[in-house]
């Protein structure tokens, strides 16, 4: 079994921190991963407040395959990581400001990488098609990527077309690479002219969609081939998007989508705005009173490609809601509940609908619970 | 400012990926302002450090970028290089202790181990093969 080398990067230079930024990290550990039978680790903390600003990273000069890999994250264990949403603070984040058209905030051209719990920022600094995290058709056939719990936004102005949030470039040999993209939130790659993408999957690509939130880009989700490859999506929220929130045709076990358009595959979506705690300010959890995504989504526990449990914040996910968000009831907080037309309901620690409170409609009346303490093995709660 | 250089070479067998992905000795890995505090591995034996105090971080720059084809695709991991082994003996016995202060505007009244209008002449863009000619 591989041995697990294990950096630290910290832009503070805090204790214990090898690197203060992940380029430098990048260079000094770049090396043959499968020779020395080794995953290199890159464990991301700001224990300032500094953002690791940086113009492009290159994954580039490695060596690596499926069980000797590169992996750059934030300890879940550890305070670093994001709660969901940006934030700024002792949150590790990578923000890459570009000198020049074409670069993303990581460009990936080794075989097997992963990204969990980041947040990664793309400011084009005015050039055209800065893009997020972009997967290059040099790697190899068979290769695998994993892009977890991260948050990507861009803060692009100007026209900056083919500026999509998570990229696989065309292969024009074709072949079979993977990509997992799960509980991830990509927002405002939504340039002025056309092209720009939350999420895009094209020719030499099987990408796999799972439990992400899309949010205001030009298409939120895309299939650019669905001959030679597949991307298939469950569970995804797109909304706001100025050409479609799901572009292309998808694999036929794409399911429990929604979108504000209608354009989400499959036979169980949900057409709809979600009602996020606060989209204005870019926070993408589910608000108590959404209607569309809570509860709505498909059990991916035992996926038979890519079983999840747990959402964008590490929440255990038991009552499936469509999005990187899993909704969650806090102690000591009133949460309003809107069933217009309907009976209220009751709705248990983890937001699933625990049953009905009255018999009959109630119109639209808004029902208020408190929950005052949460015992989430019965289920119960003191009202008031 | 402060660059930092990497101080080996990293390669791989295959001689495009060589070029492409693996930073070389010379090669600029990072700039930060003149108060940027370094990691515990950002130093010797993998890395110098090059201090050009009062120099903006947006004036390096530059010497941090890939060089890139017309397709925008990568050629080489870096389109500059710093001609460490070229150096001249005051300059390498100092950069020997890891880190060179560079006197680069006349701003800087501390002490320093050399200037730019030596050092730039040991600054190389790899695609013209020539040296840097520009002040900061």
């Amino acid at each position: 079994m591989a041995t697990e080398v294990v950096h630290v990067v910290d832009p503070d230079n805090g204790s214990g921190a090898d690197y203060t930024t992940i380029t430098a990290w990048e260079a000094a550990q770049q090396r043959d991963l499968t020779s020395a039978d080794e995953i290199a680790v890159a464990k991301c903390r700001c224990t300032g407040s500094t953002g690791d600003a940086i113009s492009i990273m290159y994954i580039s000069g490695w060596t690596t395959d499926a069980t000797r890999y590169i992996k750059i994250w934030t300890d879940p264990t550890e305070s670093y990581r994001h709660s969901g949403k940006w934030s700024t603070g002792n949150v590790y984040r990578i923000e890459a400001t570009k000198t020049s058209s074409s670069q993303a905030i990581i460009d990936v051209q080794e075989d097997f990488v992963q990204f969990v719990g980041l947040l990664m920022q793309s400011d084009n600094g005015g050039q055209l098609h800065a893009k997020g995290i972009n997967f290059q058709n040099s790697v190899a056939d068979g290769s695998e990527f994993l892009v977890d719990s991260c948050i990507i936004r861009a803060l692009h102005s100007g026209a900056s077309s083919y500026a999509n949030g998570i990229d696989c470039t065309y292969v024009s040999t074709g072949g079979n690479r993977t990509l997992k993209v799960q509980n991830t939130l990509v927002y405002d790659f939504s340039e002025s002219n056309a092209d720009c993408g939350g999420i895009v999957q094209t020719y030499g690509w099987n990408v796999l969609s799972y439990n992400n939130t899309v949010h205001n880009c030009w298409d939120g989700i895309y299939c650019g081939n669905n001959a030679s490859n597949y991307h298939v999506v469950k569970n995804c929220i797109v909304q706001d998007c100025t050409e479609t929130c799901y572009g292309g045709t998808f694999h036929a076990d794409s399911d429990y989508n929604c979108s504000d358009d209608g354009t989400h595959p499959g036979s169980n979506g949900q057409t709809g705005e979600v009602t996020f705690v606060d989209e204005a300010n870019d926070d993408f959890h589910l608000n108590s009173t959404d209607s569309v995504a809570l509860g709505n989504g498909l059990d991916l526990s035992s996926d038979a490609s890519n079983p999840i449990s747990v959402d964008i914040d590490g929440d255990a996910r038991t009552s499936w809601d469509i999005g990187a968000d899993e909704f969650l009831m806090a102690a000591g907080t009133f949460y309003e509940m809107w069933e217009l037309g309907q009976a209220p309901q009751i709705y248990n620690s983890e937001g699933g609908v625990d049953g009905a409170m009255a018999e009959g409609s109630l119109g639209d009346q808004k029902v208020k619970i408190f929950v005052e303490t949460l015992n989430t093995s019965e289920q119960t709660y003191e009202d008031s | 400012m402060q660059l930092l250089v990497f101080a080996k070479d990293n390669t791989h067998p295959d001689k495009t990926k060589d070029r492409q992905g693996c930073y070389k000795r010379g090669y600029v890995v990072a700039v930060k302002d003149d108060a940027h505090t370094w990691g515990a591995k950002e130093g010797l034996p993998d890395f110098y450090v090059l201090k050009l105090p009062k120099i903006p971080v947006s004036k390096g720059q530059k010497y941090n970028e890939a060089e890139r084809d017309e397709n925008y695709i990568l050629y080489r991991r870096r389109l500059w290089t710093v001609r460490l082994d070229d150096l001249p003996t005051k300059e390498k016995t100092a950069l020997n202790k890891g880190e060179l202060v560079i006197k680069a505007t006349a701003l800087h009244v501390g002490a320093s181990d050399t200037d730019w209008a030596t050092m730039k002449d040991y600054f190389r863009n790899q695609k013209t093969g020539l040296d840097e000619t520009e002040d900061l």
